[in-house]
């Protein structure tokens, strides 16, 4: 390679950013062309919310949370973020079926940005459906005594989350040999939770269990998010939590980036 | 990197091909797609690649494309290494294939826009090819309907569309008008001669020998992943043979009378037609000449003659005679 002039460099990096935001808008653009996507983010909160507040809501008892749907709703709110990254696993591998990702190999465009534009998608989505949980836990009795400065910390978390669990959900839908393969892998993303402190307090769980619940990244991504809509300190909660899922992000993208390039052209057979 | 096709058009050197490819071998498995495969074309020609079904035209173009790595050989595309510099070589290319590479999630507009963009073109640059690519291939209104909602031949020209955005040097267009109907076809060739009018390279696979002959300036035949023939259009046609003469004979008598009269020039070629077939061995004024001395021949033996037809060889006899399969009998081409 001959060496790059001082300004082609920054002009690449702004190149970059821009392969970034069109791939974003791309996938944007899908949901407004597949609305159904979003029936997906919104229904499934909705029913959760009412599945946990009048079926278990009676049975649990949380302690010192006071109201079970108090306790259940940070959970919820993870399993929502988990039920929307399922939609990039099926556009990710979707996409690597269609012809349209030769084109975009084609092109002299920053190549990962065919992954994460369905990953910003999916934010979007994600909050989409962090708004549609919270009213409908509000119309079922959820009274959270965060104030502004909990909610302003609680909402970058739920990002956060999201986007590494969307980013995992990415690297599924990149293994998978079809989309309905890609799909039934992505339960990958959804079982940690139901092993984790988000539906049930894990006081209550056999003590081998509790070892595994209390130390995966998910209880901490929920003690957390409890800890800042209760108005209560989230401690070492916090840090585990950017800690852990810093790390999914950045191993999740690198995986995610390699598998891709190296799917792309196994896939690349002609006659 | 280049930011527009104009950058790209320049070559290394002046005198080295458009496409350059030595030597190429590809196997999936135990078959080989293709075996020892070479090419060149110059830069602002066509080049048609031609062949029946799984012959290795898709895996020749996926390979020049930088889609698929070869086994053996190299290839060299607007002056780059395809293997090596597989960047460069992008920024210069555009591919319409027959996998029909267009995001059917989309509308026509927003896959132009997208495809401009990640091109890396300047926003007004993107706005002014997109409308003129739409006035071009007539896409204009389908508006805001998601590309999944269109036609095969509209998919088909938006695809060709989204490979110009960046107005490349050099075009793969991998079995173009497959599947189109004949006045769309017939727009496509027009598109593509003022592409090539204007200094694009184009190399295209077709099984139409119409086609390679309307378009292309060299025929590369291909079959089971070899190079079986190379030339201009009309150099394959000498290679097929001679002009043909056709007579058809008003009674059997006649037919005896043609055949005394020609000697062993006639042939008869279908008893109960009555076909007498002279082949002409010259061409231009020299073949004039013949024909004068094959009718004056058969007028003076007074041999009635019902009809008569003079057939130019065409890339079919070709095709026909390296693949190895026998023309059928009144194939395109015989009629009167």
């Amino acid at each position: 390679m001959t060496a790059v002039p001082a300004g082609t460099r920054c002009r690449s990096a702004a190149w970059g950013a821009s392969d970034y935001w069109e791939m974003a808008k791309r996938s944007l653009r899908h949901i407004r062309h597949d609305p159904e996507q979003l029936v997906n983010v919104t229904l499934q909160p909705v029913l959760i919310v009412v599945l946990a507040d009048f079926l278990f809501g009676g049975a649990i008892n949380t302690g010192t949370h006071g109201s079970y749907i108090n306790f259940v709703m940070p959970g919820i709110l993870v399993v929502a973020a988990a039920f929307a990254a399922v939609t990039t696993t099926i556009s990710v591998a979707a996409d690597m079926l269609e012809g349209v990702i030769d084109r975009f190999r084609t092109l002299p465009m920053a190549k990962s940005a065919v992954i994460t534009g369905h990953v910003i998608a999916d934010l979007a989505r994600g909050l989409v459906g962090l708004a549609v949980a919270i009213a409908a836990g509000y119309a079922v009795g959820f009274r959270p005594a965060a104030g502004i400065g909990g909610w302003a910390m609680a909402v970058p978390v739920f990002l956060l989350v999201t986007l590494a669990l969307s980013l995992l959900a990415a690297l599924i839908g990149l293994l998978g040999k079809s989309v309905e393969v890609a799909q039934q892998l992505a339960a990958i993303i959804i079982i940690p939770i139901f092993f984790s402190s988000a539906l049930v307090p894990a006081g209550t769980m056999p003590p081998w269990l509790r070892v595994v619940t209390a130390n995966q990244p998910v209880t901490q991504a929920v003690d957390t998010l409890r800890a800042l809509l209760l108005n209560q300190p989230p401690g070492s909660h916090l840090w585990l939590t950017l800690t852990e899922f810093g790390g999914i992000i950045v191993v999740a993208f690198t995986l995610a980036t390699i598998l891709f390039k190296r799917t792309a052209n196994a896939l690349a057979v002609g006659g | 990197m280049g930011t527009s096709g104009a950058v790209g058009a320049r070559l290394h050197d002046g005198n080295e091909p458009a496409i350059a490819a030595a030597g190429l071998t590809k196997r999936y498995g135990k078959t080989a797609a293709l075996c020892d495969v070479s090419l060149q074309a110059r830069a602002g020609t066509v080049t048609a690649l031609l062949g029946p079904n799984g012959a290795g035209k898709t895996t020749m173009v996926r390979i020049l494309a930088t889609l698929l790595r070869p086994d053996a050989g190299t290839a060299r595309v607007g002056g780059y290494d395809v293997a090596r510099e597989p960047e460069r070589v992008r920024a210069r290319i555009g591919l319409a294939g027959q996998s029909l590479s267009v995001d059917g999630k989309l509308s026509g507009p927003e896959n132009l826009a997208m495809f401009g963009r990640l091109h890396r073109l300047a926003w007004p640059v993107v706005r002014e090819r997109s409308a003129r690519l739409l006035e071009v291939f007539d896409l204009g209104g389908a508006g805001k309907k998601a590309v999944k909602a269109y036609s095969g031949g509209m998919r088909r020209k938006l695809d060709l569309a989204l490979s110009l955005m960046a107005e490349p040097p050099i075009l793969f267009l991998d079995e173009p008008t497959a599947g189109l109907d004949p006045a769309s076809r017939h727009a496509l060739w027009d598109i593509i001669r003022g592409l090539v009018g204007r200094g694009t390279t184009v190399l295209l696979t077709t099984q139409y020998l119409e086609e390679a002959d309307a378009l292309a300036g060299s025929v590369v035949f291909i079959e089971a992943g070899r190079v079986v023939a190379a030339g201009t259009p009309a150099e394959l046609k000498a290679r097929a043979g001679q002009a043909q003469f056709d007579l058809i004979a008003a009674t059997d008598a006649d037919v005896i009378r043609l055949t005394a009269a020609l000697g062993t020039l006639a042939v008869v070629t279908d008893q109960a037609r009555r076909a007498v077939r002279v082949a002409v061995q010259g061409s231009g004024l020299e073949g004039i000449r013949e024909l004068n001395v094959i009718t004056g021949a058969a007028a003076a033996a007074g041999a009635g003659i019902e009809r008569f037809s003079l057939r130019e060889p065409d890339l079919d006899d070709v095709y026909f005679q390296l693949t190895g399969h026998a023309r059928p009998p009144g194939a395109a081409g015989d009629a009167a």
